[in-house]
């Protein structure tokens, strides 16, 4: 039976990576994350029956894991030396929170046996840690090393734009324009491939009032915004941003690798069987 | 100004124990939407009333 692991928090990204692999593989174990700050997590069911209903119910399986302490253990792997190396990228909790993720998807996937695991990790989301390239090459290697295959089936696609502001304050009641949909997209998005399936009704749900229901809400990522947004970048610029991104990631990828081997040599017994909630 | 301002904020941030980041990040967070939901609320009232003026003249 050919099965894959897919990180699922029921947005559009990760409904996509699945529909685009699902036809591919006999089950899917959709694997939704759980933590302190992270609200409605039960949205993601909303985009889990639609699957169904396109794939079929057998299909898929779906879980929702607490992280809450893998979280904080990758949030405070070597604060200190990180934070006198790396400054406020201490800050990046929404990195922190993604590796907890992956993790946790490792520990499922030697659980379960798995071998192959995706999510919907996309080229556009350009300031987020765990979607940049650099990024996710070692976390490919991660898995490598524990056997999984790690793809990003939705790395290339295009994404939408915001709805416009124009549209957003209702201004084209005054000046009689229509709508422009996705001004600035060039080519597919995850959301056009949904709507294409018939599991969203329209091409670009991005900040409607469904977009809110299918998937959880979190703040945390407002303090990575303040300082990346609001200081890093317009400092020092994107690329010195993301190689610094890399090179902290990178540190935090290889602590959790010496205690994922020991979780497979040791089990239970292991330091990072504490942090797990099954 | 902009960027002492966000790394004030971040200084805060960075020190503070894990269950008070959190709830630090989520008022910051509830902030920011608060502030986005008068904006856009004040400036959909005003071009509702400015749309049915032109309507009437």
């Amino acid at each position: 039976m050919k099965r894959l692991a897919v990180l699922f928090s029921g947005g559009t990204d990760s409904t996509a990576a699945t529909a685009l692999v699902a036809p591919e593989y006999d089950r899917l174990h959709l694997l939704t994350y759980r933590h302190s700050g992270l609200e409605h997590v039960e949205n993601s069911r909303t985009n889990l029956a639609a699957l169904q209903t396109r794939f079929g119910r057998d299909k898929f399986t779906h879980e929702i894991f607490d992280i809450d302490r893998l979280f904080k253990a990758a949030t405070y792997a070597d604060y200190w030396s990180g934070l006198r190396r790396h400054g406020f990228f201490a800050l990046a909790s929404c990195g922190f929170c993604k590796l907890a993720m992956h993790v946790r998807t490792i520990v499922y996937c030697l659980d379960h046996d798995v071998t192959e695991a995706a999510d919907g990790a996309n080229i556009n989301m350009s300031h987020f840690p765990a979607q940049m390239k650099e990024v996710l090459e070692p976390l490919r290697d991660l898995y490598r090393q524990f056997g999984i295959r790690y793809t990003n089936p939705v790395f290339d696609y295009d994404y939408p734009e915001n709805l416009d502001w124009f549209d957003k304050l209702g201004l084209r009641a005054l000046t009689g324009e229509t709508a422009a949909i996705n001004p600035g997209h060039k080519g597919t998005t995850t959301g056009q491939l949904l709507f294409a399936q018939g599991i969203l009704p329209a091409e670009n749900v991005k900040g409607t009032a469904l977009d809110r229901r299918m998937q959880a809400r979190c703040f945390q990522l407002t303090l990575l915004n303040l300082f990346a947004l609001g200081s890093y970048i317009p400092k020092h610029g994107m690329e010195q941003y993301r190689a610094e991104t890399a090179s902290f990631f990178k540190k935090k990828i290889d602590w959790f690798r010496v205690r994922l081997e020991e979780y497979r040599q040791r089990g239970d017994d292991s330091e990072l069987a504490r942090w797990i909630d099954r | 100004m902009r960027r002492w301002f966000a790394n004030m904020l971040c200084a805060i941030g960075v020190l503070l124990p894990w269950r008070l980041r959190v709830w630090y990040a989520n008022a910051l967070g509830w902030w920011a939407q608060g502030v986005y939901w008068l904006y856009t609320t004040l400036v959909k009232t005003i071009v509702k009333h400015l749309t049915a003026g032109n309507k009437s003249t």
